[in-house]
């Protein structure tokens, strides 16, 4: 296994909202996430600002388009959209999430679960290995929140995702809002997904905040990180040590500077969990 | 029942999530609390919230224009017959234009497929391909006895759009956040240019003259024969006068990438 990419500190989903904030301004960010698929366009404004953007911060890339545990082929147009946009950015990595976006030509423009099976696994460790060739660069897999389980699984989610990163060679994007939403929908610990993940494939923390529906808990990014998820984002950070985290807000979404309290809440826990200033990143 | 297949499995959560039918529960765990439809449910109502948000994100202004209730009521319509085929939800909404156009009863008031048309074109512009703009001064550095000869490349941004209503004048008031002006309708076409300069996207009216101009300079006519062909339309002594003007104000707003001669 090739070296793991460097820390980078505390980030944020870079959104249009905030381009003059961030750019005109000095925000206590360390990073940036883009969405992928915002930036894989001609030209104009989104890829300017992305330019300027990349110029002052470290930039990764987050996609939610290449359906990786698809049965569909691999969409190679996509691919070569990806692969152009990467090769502009030059990003910390490229990350995307296990599940399945659609099948027969259509796209359902969500992150469907996989079924933990050893089928499934084959046929995912098989596609991340061609996207990283074809990429030439290794990925990160990011779990999801899932509202339904499959009556064939055979395994846990954990399980998979930690043979996953084993037989695929590829990196991890730990959400962790996701590890709890998924735990409270199928009545798992979330102590016990952080403790299965192997320490050496996680690059990146993803948190983000949830909603309540009736029952179960949607992984909705439209609202602050919740208590909960800090708590285990904590003993995420006791298990990983420093790793990249990064907030994720993709409605309702507020100034720059409440998304930056939030993310000093995280650098905060990383201070008492880690040392203070362990996680820091030198200005 | 036997286990199905990865791909068996996502054929069947597929089709439920998009017909919103309860086919694929039998594939699906019992929950520990909520049931497996209500847990399904959750999937078949963010798949067509969530284009239905793309396309309010893409439409804002028609949204606008038409309330929640009457957009809400065309969304959920361009959903069911428009499953998404695009990797880039940026692209999901391209078709609405053409389905306002053909379907009922929305067919039968031409300013919803135009002003889809004019946001549409404009969301294009937006993030059109880069190309540099050609500019006077490069106008000026042709020699004067090969002007006949130049050819106008016109920058990826470009669009020309025919109307039969006045969505332009609509689109302009509900973007200023004033009351659209009454509805107007007619069996001429109505030319409508749309670029980028900048970073901006603009657009406007334009006469059948510059109309006719720019559709022959996309296909590569040079000066020279724009300027017979404008003869054709109006007075042939000032024609060469009147390209020229047009060209004038194309190469000021960034509508030409690169003046070509053979």
């Amino acid at each position: 296994m090739t070296q793991k990419p460097g820390y980078l500190g505390f980030g944020l989903g870079l959104r249009p909202q905030h381009y003059s904030e961030i750019l005109d301004g000095d925000p206590a960010v360390d990073w940036f996430e883009v969405i992928s698929e915002n930036y894989m366009v001609g030209g104009g404004q989104p890829l300017r600002m992305l330019d300027r953007v990349r110029e002052r911060f470290p930039v990764v890339m987050h996609g939610v388009s290449l359906s990786i545990a698809s049965t569909a082929p691999l969409d190679m147009d996509y691919l070569a959209g990806l692969k152009a946009l990467a090769d502009r950015v030059q990003p910390k990595w490229v990350s995307d999430h296990l599940c399945w976006t659609g099948v027969h030509g259509v796209n359902l423009h969500d992150l469907l679960p996989v079924p933990y099976t050893e089928e499934a696994l084959a046929h995912v460790v098989d596609r991340i290995g061609r996207v990283q060739d074809y990429l030439g660069r290794r990925i990160a897999i990011e779990n999801v929140s899932s509202y339904f389980e499959y009556a064939h699984s055979q395994m846990s989610e954990w399980e998979f995702a930690a043979e996953l990163a084993r037989r695929a060679d590829c990196w991890l994007l730990l959400d962790v809002n996701n590890v709890f939403v998924s735990g409270i929908n199928h009545d798992f610990d979330g102590d016990a997904f952080i403790d299965a993940i192997p320490v050496d494939r996680v690059v990146q923390f993803h948190l983000a905040g949830h909603s309540e529906a009736q029952g179960h808990l949607v992984d909705t990014h439209d609202q602050p990180v919740r208590d909960e998820v800090f708590e285990l984002y904590g003993k995420a950070l006791e298990r990983f040590g420093p790793v990249s985290t990064m907030i994720e807000r993709d409605d309702n979404i507020p100034p720059l500077a409440e998304l930056v309290a939030e993310l000093d809440r995280a650098r905060a826990i990383a201070d008492r969990v880690l040392g203070p200033n362990t996680a820091r990143i030198a200005a | 029942m036997s286990a199905p297949t990865l791909a068996e499995l996502q054929a069947s959560v597929q089709a439920s999530v998009m017909a919103g039918d309860a086919g694929a529960v039998a594939f699906l765990a019992k929950p520990h609390s909520n049931t497996r439809e209500e847990r399904l449910q959750t999937y078949q109502y963010a798949y067509r919230m969530r284009l239905v948000g793309v396309l309010e994100n893409d439409y804002d202004l028609l949204h606008i224009l038409l309330g929640d209730d009457q957009f809400a009521e065309i969304a959920h319509a361009y959903v069911t017959v428009h499953p998404s085929d695009v990797a880039n939800a940026r692209w999901y909404g391209r078709h609405l234009a053409t389905f306002l156009r053909a379907e009922a009863p929305w067919r039968d008031t031409q300013l919803l497929g135009d002003f889809a048309a004019l946001q549409w074109a404009l969301g294009e512009a937006f993030d059109a391909d880069d190309a540099p703009a050609a500019t006077m001064a490069d106008l000026a550095a042709v020699e004067p006895e090969r002007a006949g000869e130049l050819v106008f490349r016109l920058h990826p941004a470009v669009r020309h759009l025919r109307f039969r209503s006045n969505a332009c004048a609509m689109h302009t008031a509900i973007q200023a956040g004033d009351a659209p002006p009454a509805l107007q309708t007619g069996q001429e076409d109505i030319h409508v240019l749309v670029w980028r300069k900048g970073l901006t996207a603009h657009y406007r009216e334009i006469d059948d003259e510059e109309s006719m101009l720019l559709d022959v300079a996309r296909e590569g006519v040079n000066f020279a024969v724009m300027c017979e062909m404008a003869a054709t339309m109006r007075d042939p002594d000032s024609a060469a006068m009147r390209v020229a003007g047009v060209i004038s104000v194309w190469l000021q707003n960034g509508v030409v990438s690169a003046l070509d001669l053979p």
